[in-house]
């Protein structure tokens, strides 16, 4: 097997592949996927969706896929990781991409909630509600890359895809620790972290992961949040909830029939796990 | 002359040695009798500070139906991560194509 990396969607990809040219068309895919799901490129057809004034807009059979997706991951995620929170992390200061955030502004937050759905390849959303595919897009081009035969594992940004049974995950802590080896196997697991994406804003901090219930970013006690799920789009999506459960966070990840297994770093250091996680020694 | 000076010099001295001792004494047996006061204002000022702490509970996971499993406990805050300097003389192993990392995005 061939490992490469490359950059996409603004974090760093690491692929492994069977035969060599698979790499550029993994690369092309992800490519592809951030053409069409970035809000931050203006031509992209989110861009289009965001700035248009209707309230119903027909949109392509992919981002129909990808809406379908996240409306699934808001219902079973109680609405706690919601697409429809664009507008809420652009008022916080996360209006461009993550590298070029202007930190001397002051937020502006929102206070309507955002209301959105899908029938078909019709988004139908309320005025003033801007997607952010952010995570489910890069969940998803994960997912693609190795459904469609390219990839063997791919991991965005600590977002990870397999179908070899050799798969193994180190969970790294915030503080760069490794906490636990994880035998993946045939499936996937992604991690989300309050600590990675923050910027400075005037008297404090801010980070890319919103509350829906505050419309601000969250505060928990978990600082990093670990799911394994059969796709990276259910990793991804387990991985915010559960942070953002807070301290009920591993109680909700274990009740979850799709959730196999999930591990949380505590604030202060602590690192905890549901039964259902697989661990091995390294 | 000198004889008549030096006993009131003397004279002086051991009234302003006297004068010092006695208010050091004066002192201290003051101290003592405040004393018990201030150990009256530690108290309130210990428990009116350790209060709040008293009335905030540890944050600690809900324990999931089927258990959970610690894989470290860490009551304090870690360190910050120290920096290690390391010479590599040579480059080592390349990394495995199947193991991969996750930190968070």
């Amino acid at each position: 097997m061939i490992a490469a990396s490359f950059r996409a969607m603004g974090t760093s990809v690491q692929v492994t592949v069977a035969r060599p040219e698979d790499i550029a068309a993994t690369q092309a895919l992800f490519e592809e996927v951030e053409r069409r799901c970035s809000r931050f490129r203006p031509s992209s057809e989110l861009s289009n969706l965001n700035n248009a004034d209707a309230a119903d807009l027909l949109v392509s059979e992919p981002m129909a896929e990808v809406l379908q997706i996240a409306a699934d991951l808001r219902d079973r995620t109680d609405g706690l990781v919601d697409a429809g929170l664009g507008a809420a992390v652009s008022a916080w200061g996360y209006d461009r991409s993550f590298d070029i955030i202007d930190e001397t502004s002051t937020p502006a937050p929102i206070k309507s909630q955002p209301v959105w759905s899908m029938s078909g390849n019709c988004l139908h959303r309320s005025p003033g509600t801007r997607i952010d595919l952010g995570g489910v897009a890069k969940g998803w081009a994960c997912d693609q890359a190795v459904e469609s035969g390219l990839a063997v594992i791919v991991n965005a940004g600590g977002d990870v895809r397999s179908r070899s049974s050799e798969a193994q995950v180190d969970i790294i802590d915030p503080w760069g620790h490794r906490v636990a080896r994880v035998p993946l196997g045939v499936g996937a697991l992604a991690t989300s972290s309050t600590t990675r994406r923050r910027w400075k804003i005037p008297g404090g901090e801010a980070h890319h992961l919103i509350d829906p219930r505050t419309l601000a970013p969250a505060v928990s006690p978990i600082v990093s949040a670990t799911a394994v799920a059969a796709t990276t789009v259910e990793a991804e999506a387990g991985a915010k909830a559960m942070l953002l459960h807070g301290s009920d966070g591993l109680a909700w990840a274990a009740a979850q029939p799709w959730i196999k297994g999930a591990l949380a770093v505590w604030e202060e250091g602590s690192v905890y796990a549901t039964n259902g996680l697989q661990l091995v020694a390294a | 002359m000198i004889r008549k000076r030096f006993p009131t010099i003397r004279t002086t001295r051991i009234a302003a040695w006297t004068t010092v001792a006695v208010a050091w004494a004066v002192a201290i047996v003051g101290r003592q009798m405040e004393a018990p006061a201030q150990e009256d204002l530690v108290v309130a000022e210990t428990t009116r500070a350790t209060a709040p702490a008293a009335e905030t509970t540890t944050t600690m996971p809900t324990l999931p139906e089927d258990g959970l499993v610690v894989i470290r406990y860490t009551p304090a805050p870690p360190p910050p991560p120290t920096v290690v300097r390391q010479v590599v003389v040579q480059a080592g192993p390349a990394p495995s194509p199947t193991v991969s990392t996750s930190q968070g995005s």
